[in-house]
């Protein structure tokens, strides 16, 4: 064609300005419902180089559609894939996939696995399903499952429970309330506890306490954290006055953000879970503005806090890595579409 | 309480057009051109060639297929043919009963009206047609004009839209002392696609007759394709087959047809329903997942047109449909606690049109055609805000001809009232929206056979927010505002007939500035029926249309004709320049695309070849090489024969073979399109 001139040109990404480091970080970005375009992007600091998706280099494949969650447990690194309804199993130190495990029913329905925690040499994946589903790390065998709520979302374990937020997501606007309790040496649900709308993010303290926060219909006066004793597995406080959307957990320290859907208005703090105090109200830095703050991740050596901006969903979203005093360390613009969870290797 | 609003409305809205045609003469006359001169310049033409220079002397760019050269494309629905015109890129999500909408030079496909036998087809909901719903058996003629068509004596709603599809059914044809006229056909084709259909048309009097056909196609749709892992050569494929992509759409129509010398009408009933697989994008490692969503719908409409020569100067026009719709959408493998998703939507549509027109000279048409529309939905959505839209559209317009100009003017009046019966709230909308054409034919007294002309228009004109833009669950957004769009196009055209073997020549050359502010994008990220909104705010659209159209006898007999289109189009999105997307190419559209066809006619057996090809696109706002979607051609090739039997019988066999090189392609990223088909048709005509 005498007109293949004005064809369009691939326009490239703009390069990263870090400094430089020996910090290796594997960044996962869920990408957009239905264009199976998850990826793994490796960023290496000493280098300053990144790969993008540097699981589909190395196995010659995407990752798929909508990949939740990224964990490490021993030598391996799992993905669940949520529309693609696969559990991906890479090796921690080569990154080559070891099992794509595909989580369906008995019937080939898909379960929709949406997050993952380790205990005890076993993998714990909730799926949207209304199930809990037990994986030997060894094996790479699924062994057991258990039926809890509805639309099972984050996970937490402690005191040999796994502490599940039956988000009831899919039932909008009619949503769970609850958490399940699941005894994993029987795999038996013992309870579920009450504790708000649409819980979503829970995790617990190195205390032994489990931290849920309940999203109500996303309308930011409606996040509330709430701590549940896991001895006698009950809210035992619910904080009214704090909202976070999301938070994580290292020690006993508590970091959190909240974004406000309706006027994108945002902040970081840090909470601490002896005393259930805000420990300091403002961990964002100075002239720093998210779009969408999307996960939240804190490096438990070094005390650095990871956020990840999913910026306006449609566009690539951003890490950013900011200073245990709330000063900026850096930003690694347009790392993935909707970035929503990293290691630190 | 509402309804006697709406009532009210309409008689004020038919007091007001009634009043323009006070003065009741009655003369016979039946030229539609106001001008004599234009109808001279029409009969310079061969009658084969006739309806191809109209697009000639059109003001505004104006692209026609008619029957013959829709029967020389591989096409089973009109998106086929569409996809054979300029400025024009088709969402198609593959397979029959993939969801198919036109969008023309960027605009969206929510401002591509489409009109069937003059009335607008509209729907409240998405605002855009899935024109995968128009089956190809009983069209006689499809149009597409860019701004607005140059015939100013037609419904308000047909000019308040960037661009116009204009589908025109078969009017039925009788030879002397023939009573009876029809057809009966039968198509098949790879993916278990079957296609019968018939047309009957029958003389009842010398003023009335009468038509009905039917058509049924019901294809399996499950065609192979292989799907990629990555773009790298070496990445991952896996050989799949397309699940859930079955339809079965059945369409029945009767018209009855009136004319004397004075008084022509029609009023025609018409009925629709489909049962299909959603078949949604293909995922990674889960590709039965979207195996078990359906969608039901049905359509029903009457309608009716009244035309009435008044004197000679005056003419009138009624016109008026009735549209119900419903769809049944169902995915029995939802993981909510009820283990199924299931919506119902049901929409009402009352339009009333009437329209004078009038010549106070010879060569000067003035025009005042007006609206009454009402527009109600409901579906079992929770908190649905079950919308009534109640609209009054009036054009006034003015053509003015010579055999060395055409100028057409438009202001197109808007009043829109949105009422939601759940929470009793109104949004009223006000608008004027202006539309200026002209042609020019400079050499005329130059050299009386050189048809070279120029062509200008401007059009500023709206889209209203959709139903679904403004109460769609957590999708939806009352506070959408209106799109607008101001399109500028500057052309030209050259005819040329019956030079020695040259039978016709007809070349147009446009280029083309549109702009769009408040842009409300809606595309399915979900499933191909639930939307996404997305305000882009501003998009600045530069372009070029090339058709030319050679038509060559090369002997008593045998012809070849080619025609090709070439489209160039810069649509970028200039809504903030501190964005990541700032001038990135907006998703799902080409910068350049285009289309080919050769055909070759001769008294034995017809042979036609034809290409459509696109160039590189991006899925996503940012132009970033994960975002792209690769070119594509398609070849197709159609080789048919009509054998003539007596007392004027004929049959008509064509063997089609769709996507010749099996290329593997995807006009929406992960809705992959079927490779090489193979259709075979046989038509008797009576």
């Amino acid at each position: 064609m005498g007109f293949c001139g004005c064809e369009m040109k691939d326009i490239p990404r703009p390069a990263a300005d870090t400094p430089v480091e020996p910090t290796r970080l594997l960044v996962l970005s869920e990408g957009l419902y239905n264009m199976n375009n998850s990826t793994l992007a490796l960023v290496d600091l000493s280098s300053n180089s990144t790969d993008y998706d540097i699981f589909k280099t190395l196995n010659h494949r995407g990752l798929g559609d909508t990949a939740n969650d990224l964990k490490r447990y021993g030598a391996k690194i799992y993905i669940p894939v949520n529309i693609s309804s696969t559990l991906e199993i890479i090796d921690a130190t080569s990154l080559i996939s070891i099992k794509r495990l595909t989580i369906t029913t008995p019937e080939g329905t898909a379960r929709q696995p949406r997050r993952i925690a380790f205990h005890d040499g076993f993998a714990y994946l909730t799926c949207f399903d209304g199930t809990l589903i037990e994986i030997d790390t060894a094996s790479l065998e699924i062994t057991r499952t258990v039926t809890l709520g509805r639309n099972p979302d984050h996970l937490a374990i402690c005191n040999g429970k796994a502490y599940v937020s039956n988000s009831g997501g899919l039932d909008y606007p009619y949503y769970d309330a609850t958490v399940s309790v699941v005894d994993l040496a029987t795999m038996t649900e013992l309870r579920r506890v009450p504790v708000g709308q649409n819980p979503g993010c829970i995790e617990a303290s190195e205390r032994g306490d489990i931290y849920v926060v309940s999203r109500g219909d996303y309308d930011q006066n409606d996040y509330t954290l709430h701590k549940i004793d896991t001895d006698i597995d009950t809210v035992v406080r619910s904080f009214p006055d704090i909202h976070p959307l999301n938070f994580c957990i290292v020690g006993n320290t508590l970091y959190m953000y909240n974004y406000n859907f309706s006027d994108a208005s945002h902040w970081v703090k840090s909470f601490d879970c002896i005393t259930d105090r805000i420990t300091n109200d403002n961990l964002l830095p100075e002239n720093l503005t998210l779009t969408t703050p999307f996960s939240i991740t804190v490096d438990p050596s070094s005390g650095e806090i990871f956020l990840t901006d999913a910026n306006s969903f449609i566009l690539f979203g951003h890490l950013i890595c900011i200073n245990p005093d709330g000063t900026l360390r850096y930003i690694i613009s347009e790392i993935g579409l909707n970035p929503n969870g990293i290691i630190i290797l | 309480m509402f309804a006697k609003v709406h009532i009210l409305l309409l008689s004020l809205m038919l007091t007001i057009a009634f009043s323009a045609t006070a003065n009741d003469y009655v003369v016979k006359h039946t030229t539609e051109e106001p001008a004599d001169t234009m109808v001279r310049e029409l009969d310079e033409v061969v009658v084969t060639a006739e309806s191809k220079t109209n697009t000639a002397v059109s003001t505004a760019p104006l692209q026609l297929k008619t029957k013959i050269d829709i029967e020389a494309l591989p096409a089973i629905q009109v998106s086929d043919v569409l996809k054979h015109l300029s400025g024009v890129s088709i969402k198609d999500y593959g397979g029959i009963g993939g969801l198919k909408t036109v969008s023309v030079r960027s605009l969206g496909a929510a401002h591509t009206a489409v009109s069937y036998d003059g009335i607008t087809v509209a729907d409240g909901q998405n605002g855009q047609i899935d024109i995968s719903r128009f089956s190809l058996d009983n069209v006689n003629s499809i149009e597409l004009s860019n701004g607005q068509g140059d015939n100013i004596f037609v419904p308000a709603r047909s000019m308040a839209s960037a661009a116009v599809l204009s589908i025109q059914t078969t009017k039925p044809t009788f030879n002397k002392n023939q009573k009876v006229t029809g057809s009966v056909s039968f198509r098949g084709g790879s993916f278990t696609t079957l296609n019968p259909a018939f047309f009957l048309a029958a003389r009842l009097s010398k003023k009335l007759s009468l038509s009905v056909n039917a058509d049924y196609l019901f294809s399996k749709g499950d065609y192979p394709y292989t799907l990629h892992y990555g773009s790298a050569d070496n990445d991952s494929v896996s050989n799949e087959r397309r699940q859930n992509s079955n339809v079965s759409n059945l369409h029945t129509e009767a018209t009855l047809f009136g004319s004397d010398s004075v008084n022509e009408g029609y009023f025609k009933a018409y009925y629709y329903r489909s049962n299909r697989g959603l078949p949604g994008a293909t995922i990674f490692y889960n590709t039965s997942s979207f195996s078990s969503q359906r969608l039901n719908e049905q359509v029903a409409f009457a309608q009716g047109h009244y035309n009435r020569h008044l004197t000679d100067i005056w003419d009138f026009q009624l016109n008026a449909k009735y549209n119900f719709s419903y769809t049944h959408y169902k995915d029995p493998a939802a993981l909510n606690s009820a283990g199924i998703e299931e919506n119902h939507y049901r929409q009402n549509e009352y339009y009333l049109n009437a329209a004078a027109q009038v010549r106070p000279l010879q060569n000067l048409a003035v025009s005042l055609s007006t609206d009454g529309i009402v527009t109600t939905m409901n579906a079992d959505i929770v908190n649905f805000a079950r919308p009534v839209r109640t609209q009054w559209l009036s054009a006034l317009s003015l053509k003015y001809v010579r055999s060395w100009v055409t100028l057409v003017g438009t202001a197109i009046f808007n009043a829109v009232w949105d009422y939601t019966i759940a929470d009793n709230t109104t949004t009223n909308r006000f608008k004027c929206s202006p539309y200026i054409s002209a042609s020019f034919k400079p050499f005329a007294t130059l050299k009386e056979d050189l048809d070279l002309r120029f062509r200008i228009f401007y059009k500023n004109i709206y889209r209203l927010p959709t139903f679904n833009d403004l109460y769609y669950g957590r999708v939806g957004n009352r506070n959408l505002k209106p799109e607008d769009t101001n399109q500028i196009n500057i052309g030209m055209t050259y005819a040329l007939t019956n030079k020695s073997f040259l039978s016709s020549l007809l070349v147009s050359a446009d280029i083309y500035h549109n702009d769009v502010t408040d842009k409300i994008v809606a595309y399915p990220t979900k499933n191909v029926f639930t939307w996404t909104m997305l305000n882009y705010g501003h998009v600045s659209i530069c372009g070029f249309d090339l058709n030319a159209d050679i038509d060559l006898e090369l002997y008593k007999g045998y012809h070849i004709e080619f025609a090709t289109t070439y489209t160039y189009n810069r649509a970028v999105n200039i809504t903030d320049r501190k964005s990541a997307d700032y001038k990135h190419q907006i998703p799902y559209t080409p910068r350049i695309s285009g289309s080919a066809n050769a055909i070759l006619r001769t008294p034995y057996v017809n042979i036609a070849y034809s290409l459509i090809w696109s160039g590189i696109r991006y899925a996503v706002n940012q132009n970033y090489a994960e975002n792209r979607l690769p070119a594509y051609c398609d070849h197709s090739l159609t080789v048919s024969h009509d054998f003539r039997l007596p007392n004027s019988q004929s049959l008509a066999l064509a063997l089609e073979v769709i996507n010749l090189t099996n290329t593997n392609y995807e006009v929406i990223r992960y809705f992959p399109m079927p490779g090489r088909q193979f259709r075979g048709s046989l038509r008797y005509n009576f």
